[in-house]
């Protein structure tokens, strides 16, 4: 049994109210790009329902607010939370330092505003997620070497004060590949942008250009099993958990280079096969989070974390079998898919990863009214987009010429997405609280009312 | 400089290009060469030219498709630069059947033709009505429920006629529309071109290799090192 555990987070001014946490602030950013992408979302789904609206919108038109709420939520919603996580495990958000982490904040939320103003303008690389072009990708590009560079100069790295014990050693050790490996990022982001590295579209198929698949979840899981460190503490007795998975995904990572990327048609046994090896991690995920001591507050972002994992690491297996790829490939089928892996799983990841720093402050995110209108509006948004996929493979106008069963879908559709804007919006402005108010970084006003 | 359509009789100017210039992979092929050309209100203007002269690449800028390196396109009084909602031009003004006429094959005849009226924001009534119209004229009106990929090339290319003349266009581009059926199947397409054109008051500009189909447009204009010459006119 784990016991509860009070892990504050916050820096003596913070408690005494006289700077906002950077934690804090870096979700309010997260969040307010989640609500600003969402209302486009949901503009996107009215727009789908009655078409005639589109007249409206000028030379805005639907394909590019579509880039602009795909783009905001990856950039602004899934991953400004991350620099949260980030000024933690780097110590910037204590001390001197954590005066800095706002105007990074800022200069990072200033390239996605300029993104968005250029993609509603018509600049595009073709390229979903690596919409850079022109001064945007300068802009972002230097925003993200803006992170960089703090984290290399106002962290503790630099000074070498980390490096007295064995285990200090191997924290800074830790920090040290994770600097380098952060710096991939920018680089990579930069060269990818360009069409010129490698098409948008695949010549041979018609289809999106891609590698493989198993390489990317094992990426996933890398992820998710690195977020705890730095966050959490390992509670002692448990490490047989830990060294399993660690191992396992070693194991996975050799069988993944074995294979190689040459030829990796999801017909060939090799492929499914392979990736059901994943399902491996339906149980050793949940062992390897139990083996850390959480925030009370996480409780229920845990259990919703296990249950959108399993959920996705099911389905995405289930759908890249032969035959089911096949039927579901471009159809809605995928897009329901998709909000099972970044509404439901990576959303919740980062918002327990938040919960877990913010400790007694993550209140934000534990009101019943959001959680349920969040997790309920993913799940029947899924289930609607499968419906529609299915209906699609042996009607491809389906979704094209409005119907009375397409028009249907896609009313509640929008209803769904109505309903996660508000939960956001509700995060949103609990956020807010937090940053004006710091005596409410320790329980929810609402609570307080009515208690 | 002020530039103000010259005047044809009584017809108003729907098409103007002017001093229009267009090269390809940073300038290495040009293709466009101060190309000027008007066409007037209801009249049919017909492009030839060799094969690569730059036929398609004039009707994309006056479709506002692409854009010129340097030059102007007027549509229907005005400059496609100037536009706020170029959109609007593509999806009220101006009809297109494209060379490799560009229907989805998955969909069926009908759903091709009303995907434009949808964006358009037409009700569907309406929309199925306006079809049914058409088809009826091109003699499709019993292949409505077909795919595309189970249709003849005539029928294809009917397709694409009745699609770019859904949203009723004051101005119809037609690149090559028999450029990919025998003599006597293009012969009879081109007919319900100029029937349908004739009957709705439409503009028409259309590419062809055809010297015997162009001959039936009231102007021909020869296309060739990247310039226009008009040849005959039967104004
Ligand atoms: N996107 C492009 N990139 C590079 N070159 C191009 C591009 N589009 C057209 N061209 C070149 O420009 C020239 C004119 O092409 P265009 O398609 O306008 O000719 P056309 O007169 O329509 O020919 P055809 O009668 O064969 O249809 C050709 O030499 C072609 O290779
Ligand atoms: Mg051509």
């Amino acid at each position: 049994m784990e016991e509860p555990m009070r892990l504050s987070a916050f820096s003596e001014e913070a408690q005494s109210g006289i700077a906002p946490n950077p934690v804090a602030q870096a979700a309010w950013h997260g969040l307010m790009w989640l609500v600003v992408a969402n209302t486009v979302g949901v503009m996107l789904a009215a727009l789908l329902l009655f078409p005639n609206l589109n007249g409206a919108l000028g030379e805005w038109t639907y394909g590019r607010w579509m880039m602009v709420h795909m783009n905001l939520e990856l950039y602004g919603w899934t991953s400004m939370p991350l620099l949260g996580f980030l000024f933690k495990v780097y110590g910037v958000d204590r001390g001197p330092a954590a005066l800095w982490c706002r105007p990074v904040l800022w200069v990072w939320s200033a390239a996605l505003g300029a993104g968005a103003l250029a993609w509603l303008s018509g600049h595009s690389s073709g390229k979903l997620f690596l919409d850079w072009q022109g001064y945007t990708r300068i802009l972002f590009i230097g925003a993200l070497l803006t992170l960089w560079l703090f984290l290399l100069l106002k962290s503790s790295l630099l000074s070498g004060s980390g490096l007295r014990s064995g285990k200090d050693r191997r924290v800074w050790w830790a920090k040290l590949v994770g600097l380098v490996v952060l710096l991939a990022v920018p680089l990579l982001l930069y060269f990818a942008s360009s069409p010129a590295v490698y098409p948008p579209i695949n010549p041979d198929t018609g289809g999106p250009t891609g590698a493989s698949q198993l390489e990317s979840s094992l990426i996933v899981v890398l992820i998710l099993l690195t977020l705890p460190c730095g966050i959490a503490r390992r509670l002692p007795g448990k490490r047989r958990a830990i060294g399993v998975a660690w191992w396992v995904l070693a194991a996975e990572s050799t069988l993944c280079a074995a294979m190689g990327r040459a030829n990796a048609s999801h017909h060939q046994p090799l492929q499914y096969m392979s990736l059901g090896t994943l399902l491996l991690w339906l149980p050793l995920i949940p062992a390897y989070y139990s083996a850390f001591a959480w925030h009370d507050n996480t409780r229920r972002w845990r259990t919703a974390l296990y249950g959108w994992w399993g959920a996705l690491v099911v389905t995405g297996w289930v759908l890249f079998l032969p035959g089911v790829l096949d039927k579901f490939k471009f159809t809605d089928g995928l897009v329901g898919h998709t909000f099972v892996a970044m509404a439901g799983f990576t959303s919740t990841a980062l918002i327990l990863v938040v919960v877990q720093i913010l400790g007694d402050g993550g209140w934000v995110f534990n009101r019943t009214r959001s959680f349920y209108a969040w997790h309920g509006s993913v799940i029947a948004y899924a289930a609607l987009m499968t419906i529609a996929g299915w209906l699609e493979q042996s009607n491809p106008a389906f979704t094209m010429i409005p119907g009375t069963l397409r028009n249907l879908l896609y009313a509640l559709r929008l209803l769904t997405g109505s309903f996660m804007l508000l939960a956001s919006l509700d995060w949103f402005v609990g956020a807010s609280r937090l940053l004006r108010e710091p005596a409410s970084l320790r329980i929810d006003p609402l609570q307080e009312k009515t208690a | 400089m002020s530039l103000s359509p010259p005047n044809n009789g009584q017809r108003a100017i729907a098409v103007r290009a002017l001093d229009l210039w267009k090269s390809y992979d940073d300038g290495a092929v040009t293709v466009l060469q101060g190309i000027d050309l008007e066409c007037f209100e209801g009249r049919s203007v017909a492009l030839c030219g060799p094969s690569g002269c730059g036929k398609s690449t004039l009707l994309h800028l006056i479709a506002g498709l692409d854009q010129p390196d340097r030059g102007r396109v007027w549509v229907n009084g005005s400059e496609l630069d100037r536009r706020r909602n170029l959109l609007n031009l593509l999806r009220h003004e101006i009809g297109i059947v494209f060379q490799l006429h560009n229907l989805i094959p998955d969909l069926t005849l009908e759903e091709n033709c009303l995907i434009p009226a949808v964006a358009a924001g037409t009700n569907p009534h309406a929309a199925r009505q306006r079809l049914g119209e058409l088809a009826e004229r091109t003699g499709l009106h019993k292949r409505l429920k077909h795919r595309v990929q189970k249709l003849s090339g005539g029928e294809r290319q009917r397709t694409a006629l009745c699609r770019a003349l859904m949203n009723r266009p004051k101005i119809l581009l037609a690149d090559e529309p028999t450029g990919s059926l025998d003599e006597r199947t293009g012969g009879m397409v081109f007919d319900l071109l100029l029937e349908l054109v004739n009957a709705e008051g439409v503009t028409l500009l259309m590419s062809t290799h055809d010297r015997a189909l162009a001959s039936r447009c009231d102007r021909i204009v020869e296309m060739h090192d990247g310039r226009a010459n008009e040849t005959v006119c039967v104004l």
